[in-house]
C-alpha cells in the first residue's frame, strides 16, 4: 500500500497543474501504473479470480469472481443458510481436482452431500485442531504450501494480527481462502480484500451484501436465486405450513392361526 | 585461525602453556580425531554434489576433478563459490586453489593457507584434472581455541587463486618457494646455496644435471605441478548409511534448543543425500540422556515422510514440529541422526509455470507437516461406507493409518464410476453438515422446536436399516426450515411409542 501512496503523492502536483479538469485525472495517468484506479471503478489490478457461477455476483466483484490468493470473509448469521452451496461452482471451476480443506468447521461435513455435488471424496480434508494457535498455524501452512484448491476456515474470535498474517500467507499462493465469521464482526476492521455478508430468505434465495471490495461501495443487496438443486427446485408452489404428521399408532394384527 | 585468536598472538604449533599464558580465557579441548574425520567426510560429501571424482590427497586435502561439471554448474567460479558456501554452512574453514594440474592446485591452495595465516589442523584441497583444477583446504577446529573460533569465524576474507590456463599457472607457480614441494625438503640447503629458491628457478636448471644431483622424485613432482598427468587414486565414496552423532556441550532441557542443534545434523544428512542422490523416507533421531549412574535409555523419535525429502527446507519443518511435540524425560547430552528407509531422488524439471503434477507431492508434504504438529488423529479424511444409515455412511478416518488410506484410494477409484452414474440423478438431497450426535428437539403444538418452531418442507424420507447389528434405526426424515430460513434435516423416530424428534443435519 505504501507503494500506491507514493505514486499518488508524486502525481498530485501533476494533476493540479494539468490543463484538464483538476479533479478528474486524464486517462493517460491511469495508464501510468496498474495500481491506479478511480474511486468509481473497479480495481484494474485484480489478480487471478475464479468465477462464482452466479452472473449477478460476478458483475459486482472486481475481476469477475472470487479472488484467489487473498483473504475473503463471509459473514454468516448461522450455519446452514446455503454458505457452502454458494462456493460450489467456484470449487468446481478449479482446473485440477486439488483438495479442499475444512478447518474447524462447526459441524461434521457429510460425505454423501459432497459426493452428490460430483466431488471426489478424496478431495476433502477435515481438520479439527484442539487449540486456536494450532488452527492458525495449520491455516498458514496450508496457504504457504499452496497445493490445496481452497481453504475454508471457521474461527471466532480472531485477532486482527492473525488475519493480517493469514492474508499475507495467502498472497503467495493460488488458494481460495474463505474465512467464515459471525455477523457481529461486520463493523471491525479487516485486511480482507472482499467481505460479503450473507443472509437467507424464506424462499431459499441467498442475499449478499458486499461490505468491502476493491472498487466503489456496493449499496444494494444481491439476491441469488436458489441454485438449481435437485431437491428445492421441485418445490414450485409457495411454502405451505404443513402440520407434523400424525403419530404412528402401533397396530397389532392377530396372526391367523393355522387350522 | 580466528581473528580473536590472532589478536591474542596465538600461533599454530604453540604449546598449551603458552596459549594459556597469552589468552587465559581460552578453552582448551583435546584433539578429536573422530570429529576431524567427520568434518573430512562432510566436506567430501559436499564436494560429491559437484563431481563424482573426489580424491583424498593428503590427510587434510581434497582433490576434485570438475572437468566434466563445468558446463553443468556454469563455470569454475560458480562451483568454487557454491562449494565454499556449503562448507561454510557446515562450519568448516576452507582454502582453495584452482589449476589445470592436481599438484598445481594443491600448491596454490597452500599459498592461500600461508598468506592468510589460518589456523589449520585439517585442510582439504581440491583440484581437477583437465581444463580446470580446483583445490581447497579446509580447517576445522576441534582442539584449542574452539571458543575463540566460534566467536569470530570467517572474519578473514581472501580470494582463492585461480589458474585456469597454463600460462597463468606458470606465472603463479614460478615465484613459489621450493620448500613447498615435499620431495625438495632434503635438498633445501643445496638449492639455497646455488641460489635457486623458487620453483621457476628450479625449472630453469638443466634437467639432466639436476636429475644426477637430486634424483627423479623432485623432478617428477615438479612435472606433475606444471603438466597434466593422470591421477591414479581411488575416489572417495560416501557410506551407504548415514549415522552421525553430535555431542552437546551442555545438558539441554528445551526442545527448541535441540531443534537448532539437530539442524546441523540435518544439514550434513542433506549433504550426504545430495552426494548419494538419495531421498529420505524415514529416519530416526535419538536423544541420548544422562550417562552413568542416572542413565536412562535414549528417546527415539521416528521421522516418517509421506513424500521422500532431500532438501533441508523440506526436512527441518517436520523435525521441528516433531521435536516441539516431544516431552523430554530428562536433559539431553547427545543427538544421533540415522537414515532408515531411502528412495531414489525423483528428478523435477524446472518449469516457468507451476506444474500441476507437483501438487500431489506438495500435498503429501503438507499432510506430513500437519500430522507432525496436530497429530494424525486430528486430520480426518473421508472413507464413506456403503450404508443407508447416515451416521455410519459418513465415516471419517484419521490420516495416520496407512492401510486405511490405501483401502480408501482403492475403494475411491473403484467407486468413482458407480457414484457418478448413481449421482447423476440423486433421489434426495443430503445436508452438508451432519451433527455428530442427533439432538433431541422439544415439541410444542405438534411442531418440533429448535430456537423457534420449524416448518416441514419436504418429507418424509423413510430410512430403516441396520437390523443385523445393534444400531438399528427406523426414522422418517424431513427437511424443515426455521424463521431465519436455516434449513434443517430432522427426523422422527418410528419404532417407539413416544416418538421423538431429532435434529440431524443442516443444509449449507
Amino acid at each position: 500500500m505504501l507503494y500506491i501512496y507514493t505514486v499518488l503523492f508524486y502525481l498530485l502536483p501533476v494533476m493540479l497543474t494539468s490543463k484538464d479538469s483538476p479533479l478528474c485525472p486524464p486517462a493517460s495517468l491511469l495508464k501510468l501504473h496498474p495500481a491506479l484506479w478511480r474511486g468509481s471503478q473497479f480495481s484494474t489490478r485484480a489478480g487471478p479470480t475464479v468465477s462464482t457461477g452466479f452472473a449477478a455476483l460476478d458483475a459486482e466483484l472486481p475481476g469477475q469472481g472470487w479472488p484467489t490468493g487473498a483473504l475473503i470473509e463471509l459473514l454468516t448469521p448461522h450455519s446452514g443458510i446455503g454458505e457452502i452451496r454458494l462456493l460450489r461452482a467456484a470449487l468446481h471451476a478449479q482446473p485440477t481436482p486439488q483438495p479442499v480443506v475444512l478447518l474447524q468447521p462447526p459441524y461434521q461435513p457429510n460425505i454423501a452431500c459432497w459426493s452428490d455435488w460430483r466431488f471426489g471424496p478424496q478431495r476433502l480434508l477435515h481438520l479439527t485442531p484442539q487449540r486456536a494457535r494450532d488452527a492458525y498455524w495449520s491455516a498458514e501452512q496450508i496457504l504457504k504450501n499452496g497445493s490445496c484448491a481452497a481453504l475454508l476456515f471457521w474461527a471466532h474470535p480472531v485477532q486482527s494480527s492473525v488475519l493480517k498474517r493469514l492474508h499475507l500467507a495467502a498472497q503467495n499462493s493460488q488458494t481460495l481462502f474463505f474465512m467464515f465469521r459471525p455477523l457481529s464482526v461486520q463493523n471491525e476492521a479487516s485486511p480482507a480484500v472482499l467481505r460479503v455478508m450473507l443472509a437467507a430468505e424464506q424462499t431459499g434465495a441467498l442475499t449478499l451484501s458486499i461490505l468491502k471490495r476493491r472498487g466503489p461501495a456496493c449499496g444494494h443487496v444481491i439476491t441469488l436465486a436458489s441454485p438449481p438443486s435437485e431437491l428445492f427446485s421441485t418445490i414450485t408452489h409457495d411454502l405451505m405450513d404443513r402440520p407434523a404428521p400424525a403419530q404412528p399408532q402401533p397396530r397389532h394384527v392377530a396372526t391367523p392361526l393355522a387350522d | 585461525m580466528t581473528s580473536g585468536a590472532q589478536q591474542c598472538g596465538l600461533k599454530l604449533g604453540m604449546r598449551c602453556a603458552t596459549v594459556r599464558s597469552l589468552a587465559p580465557e581460552c578453552l582448551l579441548y583435546p584433539r578429536d580425531q573422530r570429529a576431524e574425520q567427520n568434518a573430512y567426510a562432510q566436506a567430501a560429501q559436499a564436494a560429491l554434489a559437484y563431481s563424482p571424482s573426489v580424491y583424498q590427497h593428503t590427510r587434510d586435502t581434497l582433490l576434485i576433478d570438475v572437468t566434466y561439471s563445468l558446463r553443468l554448474f556454469g563455470g569454475i567460479r560458480l562451483i568454487v563459490q557454491g562449494l565454499r558456501q556449503q562448507l561454510k554452512r557446515l562450519t568448516l574453514q576452507v582454502q582453495s586453489g584452482v589449476a589445470p594440474t592436481a599438484t598445481g592446485a594443491w600448491l596454490l591452495a597452500q599459498v592461500a593457507r600461508h598468506s592468510t595465516q589460518h589456523f589449520i589442523q585439517h585442510s582439504s584441497q581440491q583440484s581437477a584434472q583437465h581444463s580446470a583444477q580446483h583445490s581447497s583446504q579446509q580447517s576445522a577446529q576441534h582442539s584449542a581455541q574452539r571458543s575463540l573460533q566460534r566467536s569470530a569465524q570467517y572474519s578473514t576474507q581472501y580470494s582463492p587463486h585461480y589458474a585456469c590456463s597454463q600460462p597463468t599457472l606458470e606465472r603463479l607457480l614460478n615465484p613459489l618457494p621450493c620448500a613447498m614441494l615435499p620431495s625438495a625438503q632434503p635438498h633445501l640447503v643445496w638449492l639455497k646455496a646455488i641460489g635457486c629458491e623458487t620453483l621457476g628457478g628450479l625449472r630453469a636448471l638443466p634437467r639432466e644435471g639436476l636429475q644426477r644431483r637430486v634424483g627423479t622424485a623432485l623432478l617428477n613432482e615438479l612435472g606433475q605441478a606444471y603438466t597434466q598427468t593422470v591421477w591414479r587414486q581411488t575416489p572417495y565414496v560416501a557410506p551407504e548409511q548415514f549415522i552421525e552423532q553430535l555431542d552437546l556441550l551442555d545438558r539441554l532441557e528445551h526442545t527448541e534448543a535441540l531443534a537448532s542443534f539437530s539442524e546441523r545434523l540435518a544439514l550434513s544428512l542433506c549433504t550426504w543425500l545430495a552426494a548419494k542422490q538419495y531421498a529420505l523416507r524415514s529416519a530416526t533421531l535419538e536423544l541420548h540422556h544422562e550417562r552413568g549412574r542416572h542413565a536412562c535409555p535414549p528417546t527415539t523419535l521416528e521421522l516418517a515422510f509421506g513424500e521422500p525429502v532431500w532438501l533441508l527446507g523440506q526436512l527441518m519443518p517436520l523435525l521441528r514440529e516433531r521435536l516441539s511435540r516431544q516431552s523430554l524425560v530428562g536433559p539431553v547430552v547427545a543427538l544421533t541422526l540415522r537414515s532408515q528407509a531411502l528412495a531414489a531422488q525423483s528428478t523435477r524439471s524446472a518449469t516457468l509455470f507451476p506444474d500441476p503434477l507437483q501438487a500431489p507431492a506438495d500435498y503429501r508434504r503438507l499432510l506430513d507437516l500437519l500430522s507432525a504438529r496436530l497429530g494424525a488423529e486430528q486430520i480426518l479424511q473421508p472413507l464413506p461406507l456403503p450404508d443407508h444409515r447416515p451416521e455410519i455412511a459418513n465415516n471419517w478416518v484419521s490420516i495416520g493409518t496407512s492401510t486405511v488410506v490405501a483401502k480408501d484410494t482403492t475403494t475411491a477409484t473403484r467407486a468413482t464410476p458407480a457414484t457418478v452414474s448413481s449421482t447423476s440423478a440423486p433421489l434426495t438431497e443430503r445436508p452438508f453438515w451432519l451433527l455428530a450426535e442427533p439432538l433431541a428437539l422439544t415439541v410444542r403444538d405438534d411442531r418440533p422446536i429448535y430456537y423457534g418452531p420449524l416448518q416441514l418442507m419436504r418429507g418424509p424420507e423413510r430410512i430403516e436399516s441396520g437390523w443385523w447389528d445393534h444400531l438399528r434405526i427406523a426414522r422418517d426424515y424431513f427437511v424443515a426450515q426455521d424463521q431465519q430460513a436455516v434449513r434443517y434435516w430432522i427426523y422422527r423416530e418410528r419404532d417407539t411409542e413416544q416418538a421423538r424428534w431429532f435434529l440431524h443435519g443442516l443444509f449449507a
